[in-house]
């Protein structure tokens, strides 16, 4: 028996599976490039809607300003 | 790096390549949208309605902004510790509707207090500046120790304060009605005014100028005021540099309670009549005026002279629309856009600058 378990070739899936972990839980400096990338990206396009609704607010105050003078 | 500080921005706008000028003038237009949106309305009003700019009715705005820039001072601090106050209006109404009572004519019959004889005026201020104080240090505690959210702990308080209001009202002989018929020394000490030449100043803008001195001077010159920016700024980092975030916290809220105690106390002589609906959506109001002078909701960011600017020009808006005689309705849907304007404006700012 202990020279059968002995000579029994270690699984090579459960070291595959300990890689993957490791991967998963401590991502390479690789990894880290593209997050920092998509944060900025994120960043420009909050930036771009908040430009959108900033001219939209301004149009709508400047619309309502109007309508109040002409109406009177 | 003192030569850098002498080049007017006009120089150094002349320096900075054309896709540079570009993006330079439209941060600037975006930056400054709303002071631009907000002059050209006044100046519209002025050119429909030229009765706006007579000296009467400035001074009316004047006046109105009085009360709202202390609310807003108070409002600000907390607003600079990344806070909140919702409480405020209801903590002003408490200290009006209690100055009121104490100092209601002794020839009027229907008296809150019948027995009750004239009390030299410091003594309702005292009270209610002590009344604010503690209102604001419970809602400092909350913040502080309990480490609750400054929103929930001051909408909680709302409620509280306008229960207090209620109750105060039906006490004793007065059974729920407004209080009014106030001391003329106290009508006189808020209304009263210097005459320069044909010119008339209450008092109340000169109280609310002391009032703003006093602010700025804690703001910029005490360690309270550098604390308050430090801890508004990056409390993690304030608590590592030695800053006492717990005593800040509440030293800002007591602060607050006493501004909006001072300022129910004026308010209460400025509308002579006080209810349970005195000061209802003030800390909206001040709120507002903070966002619309820069004061940044994401802590750290804000100046005096913002704040009164926002003051003076949702005052000016507000009486701008009235001169046009606009629907109350429609003008609070143009207080709303404006604050989501400046809402955004501050939050666009603080993105960039990450």
């Amino acid at each position: 028996m202990k020279k059968s378990q002995q000579n029994e070739p270690e699984t090579p899936r459960q070291d595959n599976l300990a890689g993957e972990g490791l991967q998963g839980t401590a991502p390479s400096k690789d990894n880290d490039i593209p997050r920092l990338g998509n944060r900025k990206l994120i960043g420009k396009i909050q930036v771009k809607s908040l430009d959108i609704l900033i001219l939209v607010m301004a149009v709508v105050l400047i619309v309502l300003f109007a309508y109040f003078i002409l109406k009177r | 790096m003192e030569k850098m500080h002498k080049v007017s921005w006009t120089e150094r706008y002349r320096r900075l390549s054309p896709q540079e000028k570009k993006n330079a003038t439209k941060e600037f237009f975006i930056n400054y949208a709303l002071y631009m949106i907000l002059g050209a309305m006044i100046i519209c009003v002025i050119i429909v309605n030229p009765r706006f700019i007579y000296y009467d009715s400035l001074i009316n705005i004047l006046c109105q902004s009085s009360t709202r820039l202390i609310v807003a001072l108070g409002a600000a601090g907390l607003i600079i510790l990344q806070g909140t106050d919702l409480s405020a209006g209801r903590i002003l109404g408490l200290s009006a509707c209690i100055s009121a009572s104490l100092l209601q004519s002794l020839t009027y019959s229907n008296r809150m207090f019948p027995n009750l004889p004239q009390l030299p005026l410091f003594v309702p201020l005292l009270i209610v500046v002590i009344v604010g104080g503690a209102l604001g240090a419970f809602n400092g505690f909350g913040v502080a120790k309990l480490k609750l959210h400054a929103f929930v702990v001051t909408l909680g308080s709302q409620l509280i304060v306008y229960g207090l209001i209620l109750v105060y009202l039906y006490f004793g002989v007065n059974a729920g009605k407004p209080i009014g018929v106030l001391d003329d020394r106290f009508v006189n000490f808020v209304l009263g005014g210097i005459t320069i030449g044909s010119f008339r100043v209450p008092y109340l803008i000169f109280y609310a100028a002391i009032v703003t001195g006093i602010m700025w001077f804690i703001w910029n010159k005490t360690k309270l005021g550098k604390n308050m920016f430090a801890v508004g700024g990056n409390p993690d980092a304030a608590a590592v540099s030695g800053v006492n975030l717990t005593s800040t916290i509440m030293l800002i809220f007591i602060l607050s309670g006493i501004l909006y105690g001072a300022a129910g106390f004026l308010e209460s002589a400025r509308i002579g009549s006080n209810s349970a609906t005195t000061g209802t959506n003030y800390e909206l109001d001040a709120i507002a005026a903070c966002v619309i002078g820069g004061v940044s909701f994401f802590g750290g960011v804000g100046t005096i002279r913002g704040v009164i600017i926002g003051v003076v020009m949702l005052q000016l808006i507000n009486a701008g629309l009235i001169f046009l005689s606009v629907d109350p309705s429609w003008q609070t849907i143009v207080k709303g856009a404006i604050i989501i304007l400046a809402c955004a404006v501050d939050v666009r700012k603080y993105l960039v600058r990450k």
